[in-house]
């Protein structure tokens, strides 16, 4: 235990103590190398004296002597006497205490904590406390890490959404480049508080090597966490990126294509129609999906239509189709906004209109029928201004035909102020994109293709400047020029 | 479009199978004798069998005057159609009577005259002079016509086009192409042979040639559906040239029936107070036809219910007019509908029983007609069901900019974020690479080859400097 005490010790966790930066970065990286590395005999010693081991250093001031501690507690065995649920609360306690600094040093060893949680703790907590980590790790949110896919796996599949939602929200810009598989030792700026997440994330191995399907999983699971919460609206941003993934070569790959039946059928829920392509989708692409998803597409086009009987068929005709891509729920609930989609868009005929009369004009789509009795639509139509579907106010009168839905303006009127307040967030957010991309300029710049493609520019440029000196391009046009045609043709 | 031409004996039995889509039992105002004197050629036995055909109080009399017609030409198949459907309608009259002995005696000089005609031409074809050829043709072609052969008078007429010498020629041989076409109300022929001498300077008699291109043209668009096209060309007629120029396809009174229809249908009230009521030339086209004139003159002056009753009671004729007929149907719901939103433009908002008793007929509300409207978009209002109100739609400027500012600044920046991911994720080789997809992946061998390097370097180099322009204009 000695041994032990020596090992954890060994490092003063406060920057203070250290003449100048590069001492503590020094200090820090040969500390968490000694740690990480422990011996056998070490590592028993720590796992048989749990308690004690723990009460060596503190958590939230050395996070990476206490990283290593509760690691090997955590995977080795433990005596008896200590219950493992202690362990689990300090794990617990370190996970939302842990400085986001000192973890650098130990990154690998910190992923593959975070990686097993879900073996260790209930789903439920474990989703909690990745999504604190990976916020603590990078408050923005904005670079996307392996552990953002292992939470995103771990939330949908146990149904914990909630807790998942602050990592799911936030808006992933950055990717680090895993182009040379880092070195805590040779990293550079670990200490540096002022840095960019995305450099140190990938510096300090914070996240595990990322592929596109990586990404496009993500993002497909993102879509499926706010589907199962019916939240159109940031279903289809994340389907959008999945859709609009960039592409080499014209290929799409096939989680884009699911993602693209998906978004057509979340586009009908929320929008009522048919949504449109992003700008940034090339017109090959957009024939590709179109092409792979006929039965998707014509359900969309009906949508829009009174034809509740031809959709009702088609979505009969291609049961087996929703039911291979799994997308058989999400059509159920499209059928069911149907009819909702014709009632909100009786507010572009009528301002005031009765029950009666919105049981006439619309149909449902899974009977293709009009509602059987008044008392279904006054349920209906209630349930949609409920839920704020539908902006209008219901009049319930003695009967159906008395009973009237009056439709109110799509949008509220805003204050001045909240006017001014929303126009000023959008300002401010414009701001700081601007801002993030001078960052990626300068960081694109720097790079070695940049590089190597200014090389070739300048090389080009010598060429054609040598061949103006010869004159070349004026010889050609004294000469018949109809062997430049002949040529060409 | 019609079929083709009444030669196929086919056609000739479908003739009196079909009913016409049109029946008109009203007694219409006009007069058949002094409405044919209006017109000349083909299209007087056109007129005739048409009312015949769909006008019950004056078929006989019409296919009396059709049978003379036929007659009087040398079309036999149109003697045998007007002859059928007089007997089916009064088979006790003089005319009902089959006159075989017309019959065989013009097949026989059709015959004779079709050998004749194309001996004659085959001899100047050998003597090979420009001219006789050409004419040769023309009066070939017009044989045909007269005949009813309308293919083979096409290809006569079209074969006259290659010895043309002079601009009347051209103009000529348009006039007949135009002719035929119209035979066949084969609108876009008619327009692309008018469109080729609509532009031919001739000297004397341009104007003569202007006014039958302007009416041919306007009656062709109308056929066509392209009813604003068509009431401009025809409001450009010019009034002083004689009838007699153009009356094998309209009269003016037609001329000016057409042009303020559909000057009607598709004109605002301020256009159709300048260029119809006000436009000294049309005035001239509009003493024909007092009706249309005060039509659009109380739409003009906001009496829809009396410019309405005044078409309604003149429809009779209208649908017995042979380019008209088709259309009469949707220039009307137009002209109604621009009444509609006429009347409901100085009021924030109208009750359904006032609508009813303006444009309501006695047992069907206008409110299905309304919902239609509204639901294409040519009538800016909403429907109060509680109150029986039709309300208009008045949108709140500040609410309106207020929503378009938000969602100006918020698809803006959804994109500059949706473009930045984009530059990171290329930085980064992120991209879906469409050969490793591909089954066998034998297609991945050339990663390292020069084009894909040169693609990528174009990828990431073109798109961060995209993103920095658009960062710089905000």
């Amino acid at each position: 235990m000695d041994e032990v005490k020596r090992i954890f010790l060994d490092f003063s966790p406060s920057p203070a103590s250290y003449p100048s930066t590069k001492s503590y970065d020094a200090a820090a990286k040969s500390y968490a190398a000694s740690v990480t590395k422990l011996s056998s005999d070490v590592q028993t010693a720590i796992q048989r004296n749990p308690i004690e081991a723990l009460q060596l250093v503190d958590p939230s001031t050395n996070s990476i002597g206490y990283l290593s501690i509760i690691d090997t507690l955590l995977r080795g065995s433990v005596p008896e006497s200590t219950p493992r649920s202690l362990l689990l609360d300090e794990a617990v306690r370190f996970l939302l205490k842990f400085d986001p600094i000192q973890i650098r040093y130990v990154g690998s060893l910190f992923r593959s904590l975070l990686e097993d949680l879900g073996s260790f703790f209930s789903p439920l907590v474990a989703v909690e406390l990745l999504a604190n980590a990976i916020l603590r790790i990078d408050p923005s949110g904005s670079v996307f890490t392996s552990t953002h896919l292992v939470m995103a796996k771990l939330a949908y599949d146990t149904n914990c959404i909630e807790p998942a939602l602050k990592v799911l929200d936030a808006d992933i810009l950055f990717y680090p480049r895993n182009t040379h598989p880092a070195r805590p030792e040779n990293a550079k700026n670990l200490y540096d508080t002022e840095v960019e997440p995305y450099v140190y994330i990938a510096s300090a191995s914070l996240t595990d090597a990322i592929k596109s399907t990586s990404i496009l999983e993500y993002h497909l699971l993102q879509a499926m966490a706010y589907i199962s919460r019916k939240d159109w609206p940031k279903a289809q941003v994340a389907l959008e990126r999945v859709i609009g993934h960039p592409i080499k070569d014209k290929g799409v790959s096939k989680i884009m294509v699911d993602g693209y039946k998906k978004w057509l059928l979340v586009g009908l829920l929320r929008e009522g129609r048919p949504p449109s392509f992003p700008s940034y989708i090339t017109n090959a692409t957009k024939s590709t999906y179109n092409g792979l998803s006929e039965a998707y597409n014509n359900i969309a086009t009906l949508f829009t239509t009174d034809g509740a009987s031809a959709l009702k068929e088609e979505f009969e005709k291609g049961r087996p189709t929703w039911e291979e891509d799994s997308n058989l729920t999400l059509l159920e609930e499209a059928l069911v906004s149907y009819q909702k989609w014709q009632v909100i868009n009786l507010r572009r005929i009528y301002h005031q209109v009765s029950i009666s009369q919105i049981r006439q004009t619309t149909l449902s789509a899974q009977t293709a029928e009009t509602l059987k009795d008044d008392g279904e639509v006054l349920q209906l139509v209630s349930d949609m201004i409920d839920s704020g579907m539908l902006k209008g106010k219901l009049q319930v009168g003695l009967t159906a035909g008395e009973s009237y839905v009056t439709f109110h303006e799509e949008h509220d009127l805003m204050t001045e102020a909240d006017f001014a307040r929303e126009v000023a967030r959008s300002h401010a957010s414009i701001e700081t994109l601007t801002k993030q991309y001078r960052v990626t300029n300068e960081r694109l710049s720097s790079t070695k293709d940049y590089a190597r493609h200014l090389v070739r520019e300048q090389k080009r440029m010598d060429k054609d400047i040598a061949d103006a000196g010869v004159g070349f391009d004026t010889h050609i046009e004294d000469e018949d020029l109809m062997t430049g045609v002949l040529g060409g043709a | 479009m019609a079929a083709p031409a009444s030669t196929q004996p086919s056609s000739e039995a479908q003739t009196y199978a079909k009913t016409p889509d049109v029946i008109v039992s009203d007694l219409p105002k006009l007069d058949i004798d002094l409405y044919i004197q209006n017109y000349v050629g083909r299209t007087r036995y056109e007129r005739l069998i048409l009312i015949g055909r769909c006008c019950v109080p004056l078929r006989v009399e019409a296919l009396k005057a059709a049978v003379a017609e036929a007659k009087s030409g040398s079309d036999v198949t149109r003697y045998k159609d007007a002859w059928q459907l007089l007997r089916s309608v009064a088979p006790d009259e003089p005319e009902a009577k089959r006159d075989d002995e017309w019959i065989e005696s013009t097949e026989l000089a059709n015959r004779t005259e079709t050998t004749r005609l194309e001996t004659e031409l085959k001899g100047y074809r050998n003597n090979l002079i420009k001219e006789s050829i050409r004419m040769g043709n023309e009066d070939l072609g017009k044989h045909f016509e007269s005949i009813g052969k309308l293919t083979e008078a096409t290809d006569a007429y079209n074969k006259m086009r290659h010895d043309v010498s002079t601009t009347k020629h051209i103009f000529d041989c348009g006039m007949h192409l135009a002719s035929v076409a119209f035979q066949r109300h084969d609108w876009a022929t008619v327009l692309s042979n008018v469109g080729k001498i609509a532009n031919i300077q001739t000297g004397d008699d341009e104007q003569a040639q202007q006014a039958y291109t302007k009416v041919a043209s306007g009656v062709a668009l109308m056929g066509l559906g392209n009813y604003y096209d068509a009431a401009n060309t025809l409001l450009h007629t010019n009034p002083n040239v004689s009838p007699t120029e153009y009356n094998t396809v309209a009269s003016p009174n037609d001329v000016a029936i057409y042009g303020g229809l559909l000057a009607l249908a598709t004109m605002d009230r301020k256009a159709l107070q300048a260029r119809i009521l006000d436009n000294q030339s049309f005035r001239m086209f509009l003493e024909h036809e007092p009706h249309i004139r005060k039509a659009i003159s109380l739409f003009v002056n906001g009496r829809y219910s009396n410019c309405l009753t005044i078409l309604e009671g003149v429809k009779a004729d209208y649908l017995l007019d042979i380019y008209l007929q088709p259309h009469i149907p949707t220039i009307y719901s137009r002209i109604r509908e621009k009444c509609i939103v006429q009347y409901f433009i100085p009021f924030s908002c109208v009750t359904l029983d006032s609508l009813d008793a303006a444009f309501g007929t006695p047992n069907q509300s206008v409110e299905l007609e309304l919902i239609r409207m509204i639901r294409d978009g040519s009538l800016r209002a909403r429907i109060d069901a509680k109150s029986k109100l039709l309300v208009a739609v008045s949108p709140d400027p500040r609410l309106v900019v207020q929503t378009n500012a938000l969602a100006v600044a918020r698809k803006y920046e959804q994109e500059a974020k949706e473009r930045l991911r984009r530059v990171n994720l290329i930085v980064a080789g992120l991209e879906v690479s469409g050969t490793k997809k591909q089954p066998g992946g034998g297609v991945g061998g050339g990663v390292g080859g020069p084009e894909v390097e040169e693609a990528w370097y174009e990828d990431i180099t073109q798109l961060p400097s995209q993103g920095a322009e658009r960062v710089q204009e905000s």
